[in-house]
């Protein structure tokens, strides 16, 4: 289980011990595909119900953890193709300098490092390190271009975030003082791993508890983008580099997310379910209204994304707060949807980026023509995220609304509705017109129209073409199938919030 | 240590430790210049790490002596001197520029002391020698928090976020009586390398907007 993490970090060292750009390139690839098997492994092995223990119980690896880590080991092998071809673009237009690049990669590495021990954290006060150590990280790759608005992306990014997550410090204290007295699985009173607090969860006390967890959810749901906490997002998926974008998007917030359901399941048991269920409803709801809103008035291809990311968020959170069979797999499987779809429509937003120089959503159009693989590729996604049939996202909405259904809750159906309606509606309006039409590629500061470019854009690199066409494959044939090991996963991790503690 | 220990008890130290650093809280949240924050800052955690000794031989727990020690190496002696020249090489303006003045940010730092002395007694029951310390700590969070609104200036912001974080330190203690001491670390190691890379933001925002000020920050929207 050790090397899962390992790998990452002697990557890191690598790049830092390298003086050439290439060698990083390639030693970050080897990597993060040398992670990702051994996490395969490790999910096949905790999928047939094995639990992987560290010697002291201070790491820690169950269904829950193994799945949250094929999606983080999927994902950074992604970004590490697609960040070949976008640097190299990036260093040839003089965005980046060489000594940039090294650094980029360093930090990258480290950043994968850091997401990867959120999910194999035992020791809950181990997981709050780790939360906060993905966001100094992150900070810096936020801030890689020391342009005036990515500084003030990444300050706003690196104060609300650390903010919000010393109030799950506090949460966290609160918990341990609640289970101070109590002496769990492992043998000794008062331990924060947990396996022993979930063991008897039974036996702490519901008002403390109860407190801990509103400020663990605030603390965790600031990282995670939930609504009226969100407003880091935006900036910080708009600036920073499209491939960290990516990671930012499709897995960060899911491991902010993974500590607010770890607390989850402890409150659950000790508080009873309804009022996880009630705070967990609200967020979401809040999340998906006013990120359905904001999406209509935007006009960069990244911020319509990244607002995107907020509306799925709430999705997530809305799914996992209703529970039952139909939340809790709605919840989890959309968690690995949104995770393939949103760094897709990044990669394809990054590619119309590198050649127009800024992605905004009304000086673009006829990107179809100049490249109808990326073209072809946009579109899928953008059905995906949109929730339409027959892709992967449109199942776990469905089952949502099955959920919701079941649970006789209307209005809360009726919003979804109607978010979902704008959200489509935005999305079409803004790379419909970046797609369709005649091809034409942005406006200088004039005003003046730039030729027509029918030529084939520049500098793409055929392994991340095949990497965006899996992606946009498995979109598809996650929606029509789910694979046996997903199912498998998900329903171990399902017990976790639905039983009477471990 | 017996009779150290029944002055702990007699002069309640306990008490008037984390009142003390209520009071620095607030000489922070109403004073005018940048230094001063920064000595109400070290006032504050010399007073944090004397309370977690306080605790070590009140209830005769050695490891607190690490993590005490740690805190003077970290929040007194490190992260003033980063900051010292931080501030220096910024060449910042002295005063701090707050948006609301200082009678008002008092009251404000009142009610909220109030608040919480109201709210919290019901919610949460803490008995033995910390009984106080926890309304404390919530108040000096909210008033850093609420300070960290009222600045313009982005160095200020920093220092809020360092009160919150020692306020949450001594939240930490009264409930828990000091965590295991590798987690203490770890968290501290984690905040210093915040304070750090802000740090490195902080040069960075200079440069490229010439000031520090975060009124200035505002190209960002929606």
């Amino acid at each position: 289980m050790l090397f899962v993490v390992v790998v990452p970090l002697a990557a890191a060292l690598i790049c830092l011990a390298v003086k050439n750009s290439r060698a990083s390139e390639y030693a970050t690839m080897a990597g993060s595909v040398a992670a990702a098997v051994w996490v395969l492994r490790l999910a096949a092995g905790s999928a047939g119900g094995t639990i992987y223990f560290s010697k002291n119980y201070t790491l820690y690896c169950d269904s829950l953890s193994a799945y949250i880590l094929l999606v983080i080991s999927l994902l950074s092998v992604a970004a590490s193709v697609y960040s070949v071809e976008y640097m190299r673009g990036e260093l040839r237009t003089g965005t980046m300098t060489e000594e940039g690049l090294r650094y980029y990669y360093l930090l990258l590495n480290l950043f994968v490092f850091t997401m990867m021990m959120v999910p194999l954290a035992n020791n809950l006060a181990v997981l709050w390190m780790a939360v906060e150590a993905t966001t100094l990280v992150s900070a810096l790759l936020v801030g890689i271009y020391r342009k005036k608005q990515s500084i003030e992306a990444a300050w706003k990014y690196i104060m609300l975030c650390t903010v919000g997550i010393t109030f799950a410090l506090l949460g966290t204290f609160i918990l341990y003082y609640a289970g101070a007295g109590i002496v769990g699985a492992s043998g000794e009173a008062g331990s924060l791993n947990w396996t022993d607090l979930m063991h008897s969860a039974r036996l702490l006390n519901p008002a403390t508890l109860r407190l801990a967890f509103i400020f663990v959810v605030v603390g965790y749901g600031t990282k995670a983008g939930l609504a009226p906490i969100h407003n880091w997002l935006p900036d910080a998926h708009s600036e920073a580099p499209t491939p960290v974008s990516a990671l930012l998007s499709g897995i960060l917030l899911n491991c902010a997310f993974y500590g607010v359901m770890r607390f989850a399941a402890i409150v659950r048991v000790s508080c009873g379910p309804a009022f996880v269920r009630d705070i967990m409803i609200a967020f979401g709801v809040v999340s998906i209204v006013i990120a359905s809103l904001f999406m209509l008035i935007q006009l960069s291809a990244k911020r319509l994304l990244a607002y995107s990311s907020i509306e799925h968020m709430g999705i997530i959170s809305l799914s996992f707060g209703l529970g039952g069979i139909y939340g809790l797999y709605a919840a989890l499987l959309h968690i690995l949807n949104h995770a393939i779809g949103k760094p897709l429509m990044f990669f394809v937003t990054g590619r119309i980026h590198s050649v127009s120089h800024g992605a905004r959503l009304d000086r673009v159009s006829g990107f179809l023509k100049m490249s109808p693989l990326t073209g072809v590729l946009g579109f899928v996604g953008v059905a995906a995220l949109a929730g339409v049939p027959p892709f992967n996202i449109f199942l776990s909405e469905f089952l949502m609304l099955k959920g919701l259904a079941a649970g006789a809750h209307w209005y809360i159906m009726a919003i979804f509705l109607i978010a979902s309606g704008l959200v489509f509606f935005s999305l079409l309006r803004g790379f419909g017109g970046m797609l369709l039409g005649r091809p034409r590629l942005g406006q200088n500061e004039e005003g003046q129209k730039q030729e027509n470019h029918t030529k084939p854009v520049p500098g793409t690199w055929w392994p991340t073409s095949v990497m965006m066409t899996l992606l946009g494959a498995s979109l598809l044939f996650l929606g029509l199938n789910i694979p046996g090991g997903i199912d498998k996963l998900i329903t171990r991790s399902m017990g976790i919030f639905m039983g009477g503690g471990l | 240590m017996p009779l150290i220990k029944r002055w702990i008890e007699i002069f309640g130290a306990i008490d008037f430790i984390s009142v003390g650093m209520l009071l620095s809280v607030v000489a922070m949240s109403s004073s005018k210049r940048i230094e001063s924050c920064l000595k109400a800052y070290v006032i504050n955690s010399w007073l944090l790490a004397l309370l977690m000794a306080a605790f070590a031989v009140y209830l005769s727990i050695p490891h607190l002596y690490i993590a005490a020690f740690f805190t003077i190496a970290g929040k007194c002696v490190l992260i003033p001197y980063f900051l010292r020249k931080v501030i220096g090489e910024l060449k910042v303006t002295r005063e701090v520029e707050p948006y609301l003045s200082t009678p008002v940010s008092l009251i404000i730092s009142f009610a909220l002391v109030v608040l919480v002395y109201s709210f919290i007694a019901g919610g949460i029951f803490v008995a033995g020698a910390a009984r106080n310390v926890l309304k404390i700590s919530v108040s000096i969070i909210l008033i850093s928090l609420f300070t960290m609104m009222n600045r313009k200036k982005a160095v200020t912001q920093v220092m809020g976020l360092l009160f919150m974080e020692n306020g949450l330190f001594l939240a930490g203690f009264s409930l828990t009586y000091g965590m295991p001491t590798i987690i203490e670390l770890g968290v501290l190691f984690d905040m210093m390398m915040g304070v750090m890379i802000l740090g490195v933001f902080l040069t960075q925002i200079k440069k490229s907007f010439v000031s520090v000020d975060l009124d200035k920050l505002t190209s960002l929207k929606g």
